[in-house]
């Protein structure tokens, strides 16, 4: 599975690739720290996952945004072929908001781990 | 109109329609009276001259009958009786003497109407038939005497009037008859015309006497005997028997009284003619008298009229004039009329109206003055409250200005705590060491505002009324004898007080409590914003420490969850790669130090007080190790000099290199930081570089990148700020405050 990463901390993109690093069957093709340049490479390279953090920063182009839409994950899930997009926040408020825009999971950076990992597993990582 | 010629038409009008009525009505009484007087006076003197003439008809024919009975008492004589013409004859020449009025002569007649004989003689007569004669024949009808109209029975057939007396025989039989002759005209001088002569009533009226064929017997106008008259219809009527008196015109067109009886015994008819003028002269000086009183009667009003209405528009038009004057804006003007009528009770009114005016004039403008007064006054302490926003300052201000306009130079101003129990003096003039120590704190109801403080109104306070016997003690000491409390509210909330206290024992009028209220409300406005005004700082300051810390928050969450993810697989990582495990646990320890840092900073978030207790200097090194570890740069800090600062300066400068360290953290993507502290004698100089994006300025918003809290920050120190930043050059914050102390310690 070709994963992309989406973070502005650096430290955090960096322990996010470690930690990828170690599954088999995972590998990070790009890391993107604001929106605009994570729509490109995700259109570019076409990644089956996303890492996205739910603060990430940047302005997504759009003719219109409704209350409970995220215009940048319509526009990834927009691109061809569909990635999977799970959403990481250090906010926990954060998870309902996500999911109704249509993110696919939710993982909390309070969480232990062992979460992100299992989360990873349902999409079919490690198979 | 001008008001002179109102005041005319007035006089006009009264003239008009007191005068003109009564002159219509003089006028027509005058001419209803003269036209009456006149008919009257007609009407009597028709009367009178009918019945004086119809007097003089019968007055006439009882002056006939003389002449019947002479010629009656000559029928008597014996001889006369006798059918002889001879003895007859013979009779009559020997009566000769009594015959002489008759001067026509007498003749005696047989009773075939025969002329028997004639005295004076004639005979040329004797022998004739007169049985013809109209006198002849009612003589034979009536056996009476008769009288004749004219015929020309006299000797040469002159005209004569006849006057006939039958003879009767022993036997009553008729014998004859005797007539005596009557000349006509002015030639006559027999007493039958004497008789008739009497008859005029003046001069220059007429009398003529008519026979019945209407020839005139006699006539004042002597020429005019024997004239036809029998066309006049007065002579008709009056030969138709009437006694009447009618209005008519003579022959000459004269306006005449014609009146007319009938002879009693005789065919005749009798006239008299009075002229009109003359009737009339005596009413005609009557009513010329009556014209002259008229015109006395419409020209004597006038004049009392145009006289006295003057005395009553004089004082109409001194009424106008003060009224005019009053209304051009002279009041109190007043006029004095001594008419003793309803004018001058008028005028007394007008002069009472008048004074009240002016008084209530005078009062209106006492009061404005008053109320101009006592708004500018709330207009000066509107203006020194609303300076500050620092309570002490204001209280102090209206303590000062509440003084002013009382004239009082001893006050206090208090301020109520939030559970309104006590008072603390925050301002006072020229009271005592004593009574300041004494006043600080106060429980409200304890003390002399009590009553102002709960009613929400000032209050006068005698001396006396204090409950607090020391508080009473001192202040007696000093001479004051009256307390005046005013409270401060704002929304009928009382804030404060301020009491003002006065040598004089006399109580503070209602109108000077009023303004005090007024002013007490608006220095318990001013408190409250002031009261506002802090808690919105407060308010401020809270939310911006509550958005620090939980930018805090999120930043070591990020610190903490990339050291969970990397302590997660480090094992594996050193199996399969020591160097690498090693490098991993370098960036673990780095992690964790920085969240630690970022905790520290977080706790000072918490406990604000906290930043002025340690140096500035210890400060930033707290700041350099979080965001070394968050931003996983290295961040060298160097500080020159140590001195202590004042808190807000501390507070600002540790602020400001807190935004701009976080905007390297999240911005910059710099490789490398530097903060440098330099403290000089009255200069500190701060400064933070990158080697990162940069940015360009203009393009820049204030409110992006906090640049306007950082230059707030700096602004309210009294520092400069210097931001210089190049795209892909980094970026350098700098802060440079000098230490201006002053000798009062500000």
């Amino acid at each position: 599975m070709r994963v992309l990463v989406a973070d502005d901390q650096v430290e955090v993109r960096s322990a996010l690739r470690l930690l990828l690093e170690q599954e088999a069957g995972l590998t990070v093709v790009g890391e993107a720290a604001e929106a605009g340049d994570l729509l490109a490479q995700a259109r570019g390279l076409m990644p089956d996952l996303v890492l996205l953090d739910w603060e990430l920063p940047g302005r997504v182009a759009t003719a219109e945004t409704r209350p409970g839409e995220c215009p940048l994950l319509i526009a990834l899930l927009s691109c061809s072929p569909r990635p999977r997009v799970v959403v990481l926040s250090g906010r926990p408020e954060a998870q309902r908001a996500a999911l109704a825009a249509g993110a696919d999971a939710f993982v909390g950076k309070g969480d232990p781990p062992e979460r992100l990992l299992t989360t990873l597993h349902l999409f079919g990582v490690g198979k | 109109m001008p008001l002179s010629k109102r005041s005319r038409r007035l006089r006009t009008k009264i003239i008009a329609w007191s005068f003109i009525p009564t002159a219509i009505i003089l006028l027509a009484v005058a001419l209803v009276t003269l036209y009456a007087y006149q008919r009257v006076t007609a009407d009597l003197v028709i009367g009178r001259n009918r019945e004086l003439t119809r007097l003089s008809a019968s007055q006439l024919a009882a002056n006939l009958t003389e002449h019947t009975n002479l010629l009656a008492g000559l029928a008597h004589i014996a001889d006369i009786r006798k059918s002889d013409p001879a003895t007859q004859r013979a009779a009559l020449a020997q009566a000769r003497n009594r015959l002489v009025v008759f001067d026509a002569g007498v003749v005696i007649l047989d009773p075939h109407g025969r002329v028997v004989g004639a005295e004076p003689g004639r005979p040329e007569a004797i022998g004739q038939d007169w049985s013809d004669r109209g006198y002849f024949r009612q003589m034979l009808r009536t056996g009476g005497p008769v009288f004749s109209d004219t015929l020309g029975d006299g000797p040469q057939g002159t005209e004569v009037i006849v006057v006939a007396v039958p003879i009767g025989g022993d036997q009553g039989e008729l014998v004859g008859a005797i007539a005596g002759m009557f000349r006509l005209g002015a030639l006559s001088v027999s007493s039958f015309y004497g008789g008739i002569v009497k008859l005029r009533a003046d001069e220059r009226g007429r009398a003529y006497l008519v026979d019945g064929n209407g020839r005139v017997i006699y006539h004042s106008d002597t020429e005019r005997v024997g004239e036809d008259l029998s066309w006049q219809p007065v002579v008709r009527q009056v030969l138709g028997g009437k006694v009447e008196a009618l209005q008519t015109r003579d022959r000459d067109g004269r306006d005449i009284v014609a009146t007319f009886a009938p002879v009693p015994g005789t065919p005749w008819g009798l006239v008299i003619e009075e002229s009109w003028a003359t009737l009339m002269s005596s009413s005609r000086g009557y009513s010329n008298l009556l014209l002259m009183l008229l015109a006395l009667g419409l020209v004597v009003p006038v004049i009392v009229l145009a006289v006295g209405v003057r005395r009553i528009t004089k004082p109409i038009e001194a009424l106008m004039d003060a009224a005019r004057e009053v209304a051009r804006g002279k009041f109190g003007q007043t006029i004095t009329v001594a008419t003793g009528d309803e004018l001058e009770e008028l005028a007394e009114h007008f002069n009472v109206m008048s004074t009240r005016l002016q008084a209530s004039y005078a009062d209106l403008e006492r009061r404005v003055a008053d109320r101009t007064r006592e708004l500018a006054t709330l207009n000066a302490i509107a203006a020194v409250v609303s300076r500050s926003l620092d309570i002490e300052e204001i209280l102090g201000d209206a303590l000062g200005k509440m003084l002013e306009v009382m004239g009082l130079e001893v006050g206090g101003a208090f301020y109520l705590d939030e559970k309104g129990e006590t008072l603390t003096l925050v301002a006072q003039r020229g009271l005592s060491e004593e009574v300041v120590r004494y006043v600080t704190r106060l429980p409200v109801w304890a003390g002399a505002s009590v009553r102002a403080a709960s009613e929400g109104r000032p209050v006068n306070v005698l001396l006396d009324e204090f409950t607090d016997g020391k508080l009473k003690g001192l202040l007696e000491r000093e001479g004051l004898k009256l307390l005046v409390s005013v409270p401060l509210m704002a929304k009928g909330k009382t804030l404060g007080v301020i009491n003002l206290v006065s040598r004089e024992a006399s109580p503070v009028g209602h109108e000077e409590l009023s303004l005090l209220a007024s002013i007490g409300q608006q220095v318990g406005v001013a408190v409250e914003n002031a009261h506002l005004y802090e808690n919105a700082e407060r308010a401020a300051a809270a939310a911006e420490r509550s958005r620090l810390a939980r930018d805090l928050h999120d930043a070591v969450t990020q610190t903490l969850f990339s050291a969970s993810l990397i302590a997660e697989v480090l094992p594996r990582v050193w199996e399969r790669n020591e160097a690498e495990g090693r490098r991993r646990l370098a960036e673990l320890r780095q992690l964790t130090r920085g969240a630690l840092a970022e905790m520290r900073t977080l706790l000072f978030e918490l406990r604000p007080g906290a930043l002025t207790e340690a140096p500035l200097g210890e400060l930033l090194r707290q700041l350099a190790e979080g965001v070394a570890g968050r931003a996983r740069l290295p961040v060298a800090l160097s500080v020159e000099g140590q001195r202590p600062l004042p808190p807000d300066v501390q507070i600002a400068l540790y602020r400001i290199a807190q935004e701009t360290l976080n905007n390297v953290a999240k911005h910059a993507a710099a490789s490398q930081a530097e903060v440098s502290l330099r403290c000089e004698p009255g200069r500190v100089e701060l400064s933070v570089r990158d080697d990162g994006r940069g940015f360009e300025r203009s393009e820049t918003p204030p409110d992006h990148l906090g640049l306007r809290i950082m230059r707030e920050r700096a602004e309210a120190i009294g520092a400069a700020l210097h931001i210089a930043s190049e795209p892909g050059r980094g970026t350098q914050v700098v802060v440079v405050w000098q230490d201006n102390e002053r000798p009062d310690g500000s």
